[in-house]
């Protein structure tokens, strides 16, 4: 079982993340902060380590540089409120692994997590799969079934956000803001369009269900992919 | 407009030298009126002393005044050489008045005025027991000697003023200009100055005593406003994470309540619904935390070379899914690589985007631009609007401002992006301008010079 270490003041952010992440299957431990953070660490293993900076006893940057200097290799990623760069630079140099600025989406946050325990796992990291269906991160390659298809940057980048985290609803305004950036209502119907491309790309209507591809329509929220059973 | 500080100092002095040539002129024409007078009674006084100028022996001016010059005029009346005529008749008149009396061994001379048949006699009168004589000279003698002496000095000062006014013009510009060169020093001083070095107070610039205040003025007002910013910035970091912490653990609860209610539920819609205006909060805090930021001049850049021909090449493809009703025209150079913060760039670049849709027409047209000519980076967004406000390019970097209420109010919007656009464009370097034609084409341009 992965065992990871939730180090985070605010009860409350503490709460879901621990949810999310035991919902998920992880094993979580979690202290509120620096010191026992530290004191933990260094007790016990951990397949990774969330780390908030802004920690009573001792700040997040500070437990991070003693457990690298106690050559504590576990994976680190950095939380914090602030998003100020010269804080993320910090973390990066003291040998954080990645840095998520709140307030962050937790199916963002589950993400990066899988992504780190399968480059510390050495998995093969340049594909994602789910059920049928393969994506590979390098050649922007589909598979589904027989059909082996490239994809344009838009339709890569949503299709590997929906694929980070099967099972899971997301709205159109979320697809929108991560594949494309835009935050604005404009009656467009762009994620659907995109969504219907990949369908096309991959689905031969004469043979195949259209019920049985992967990419799930949910009726007035937006689209999800089916978990694999 | 302002007028120009060197021409007002020329003129100011050029008035008070024309005040003074007027005033010294005055003057002078009385002392010299004066002086005359003085060595015509002189001269009178010697001649009516000395027998020699009754007796017609010596006509020679006693004052070295007078030795060049002979008063053509002058009557001689004596008792003792019997000298006479009308006019010594006239100067027993006593009606004469006799106004100033000079004693020269013992003997006491007089001195008055009279005019007769037209003309005024200067008299000098000598009275004793033996004599009884008088000395007169036509007033207007003396006058022609005043105006001879007056031509020679209006001619020799008309020549003297033409150089002394050109060597006051030169003087004054050169005054102002050192005036000038000072308070330039200052500028210098006080321009090095901005929010990110309010702190270090540096030394003072080598200028006069009496600008010593200036900069110490200016020091107290360095020194308030760094509390000020200080203050406003902490307080932009202490919100960021007063703000942050609750919306995050909003949103975390939003995201656990779709997931965990059933797939395409009225639950499941609300929750969703709820995490997109948190969405939007969390935009609007992000937008004022940037603004907040720059406010307090600490907003910084971590640049990285973007491919901007990439980025512009990519938005246009997306537009015509955006809506494919719009007309979508570019103009974009290839391998356009710029030094910038990739963030805040991106930022500037989705808000113009994003306008160009959000204020676009039925069957309207968006125009992309991105050139590089002459080291200078052009990025535009070209786009037909309808109804855009009269004022738009002066107030649309105006915090809040969403242009006329009663048409944007069904377009979403907080009013920031532009003024957020207009912070990162100048922490850049670059300059953004909003401009709308007479065909109500609305373009924002952004400019920035670039190196190699």
């Amino acid at each position: 079982m992965t065992r990871v270490l939730l180090v985070e003041d605010e009860r409350k952010i503490a709460d879901f993340v621990i949810h999310g992440l035991q919902s998920e299957g992880y094993e979580v431990t979690h202290e509120s902060d620096g010191v026992s953070g530290l004191e933990s660490i260094l007790n016990a293993t951990y397949d990774l380590v969330l780390l908030d900076i802004m920690l009573p006893g001792k700040p997040g940057t500070e437990v991070l540089q003693s457990m690298r200097e106690s050559s504590i290799k576990t994976p680190v990623i950095m939380l914090t409120a602030k998003s100020e760069l010269t804080d993320k630079l910090l973390g990066f140099k003291l040998g954080a692994d990645d840095y998520l600025a709140k307030p962050f989406f937790m199916e963002e946050l589950t993400a990066r997590c899988k992504a780190l325990l399968n480059r510390n796992q050495n998995t093969n990291t340049e594909a994602i799969t789910v059920g049928e269906l393969t994506l590979d991160k390098i050649t922007r390659r589909v598979n589904w079934r027989e059909r082996s298809m490239i994809l344009s940057q838009r339709e890569f980048t949503l299709l590997e956000y929906l694929m980070r985290s099967p099972g899971n609803v997301f709205s159109r305004q979320q697809i929108m803001q991560f594949v494309w950036g835009i935050d604005f209502n404009t009656q467009t119907n762009i994620v659907d369009v995109c969504i219907q491309r990949i369908r096309k790309k991959l689905v031969n209507t004469e043979k195949d269900d259209l019920s049985e591809f992967p990419i799930e329509s949910i009726r007035g929220i937006g689209y999800k992919i089916k978990k694999s059973d | 407009m302002n007028k120009s500080f060197k021409l007002h100092v020329m003129l100011q002095i050029l008035i008070l030298f024309v005040i003074y040539l007027f005033a010294n002129r005055l003057y002078a024409q009385y002392l010299a009126y004066e002086f005359i007078q003085d060595k015509v009674n002189l001269e009178l006084l010697n001649l009516v002393e000395s027998q020699d100028t009754f007796s017609n022996k010596s006509t020679e001016s006693k004052t070295k005044f007078f030795s060049n010059t002979k008063l053509n005029s002058l009557v001689k009346c004596s008792t003792t050489h019997h000298l006479t005529n009308d006019l010594c008749e006239e100067f027993k008149n006593p009606s004469i008045d006799w106004t100033q009396t000079e004693t020269v061994k013992s003997e006491s001379i007089k001195f008055g005025k009279h005019s007769f048949n037209g003309v005024t006699w200067k008299i000098a009168h000598k009275k004793n027991n033996l004599v009884d004589d008088y000395l007169a000279v036509d007033e207007s003698e003396i006058n022609l000697i005043l105006e001879q002496t007056w031509e020679i000095r209006d001619y020799v000062q008309s020549r003297i003023y033409l150089f002394m006014i050109t060597l006051l013009v030169i003087f004054s510009y050169y005054l102002s200009n050192h005036i000038v060169k000072i308070i330039n020093k200052a500028k210098k001083y006080i321009s090095n100055t901005d929010i990110k070095n309010l702190s270090e107070i540096p030394s003072s610039p080598a200028i006069y005593t009496e600008f010593q205040p200036f900069i110490d003025v200016f020091n107290d007002l360095r020194v308030r406003l760094k509390t000020s910013f200080e203050q406003a910035s902490r307080f932009s970091s202490d919100a960021s994470h007063e703000l942050k912490t609750p919306l995050t653990i909003l949103r975390g609860y939003a995201e656990r309540g779709v997931k965990t209610s059933k797939d395409g539920s009225n639950e499941q819609i609300q929750f969703i619904l709820m995490a997109e205006e948190i969405g939007r909060l969390i935009n609007i805090t992000d937008k004022l935390l940037i603004l907040a930021r720059s406010d307090a001049g600490r907003l910084e850049i971590t640049p990285s070379l973007v491919n901007l021909t990439d980025v512009f090449e990519q938005l246009a493809s997306d537009a015509e899914t955006i809506n494919p009703d719009l007309r979508i025209s570019t103009n974009i150079q290839k391998k356009i690589n710029w030094k910038c913060d990739p963030q805040l760039i991106h930022q500037l670049i989705y808000n113009l985007y994003s306008n160009a849709f959000k204020y676009n027409t039925v069957n309207g047209w968006i125009h992309f631009e991105l050139t590089l000519v002459n080291h200078e980076l052009t990025m535009a967004v070209i786009n037909s609007s309808v109804n855009v406000p009269k004022d738009l390019s002066d107030k649309a970097f105006d915090r809040f401002y969403r242009g006329d209420e009663s048409h944007t109010r069904k377009i979403e919007g907080t009013g920031l992006g532009l003024s957020l656009c207009k912070e990162i464009a100048k922490i850049h370097g670059g300059e953004l301008s909003l401009e709308v034609n007479a065909q109500q084409e609305v373009s924002a341009k952004f400019t920035v010079k670039v190196k190699d």
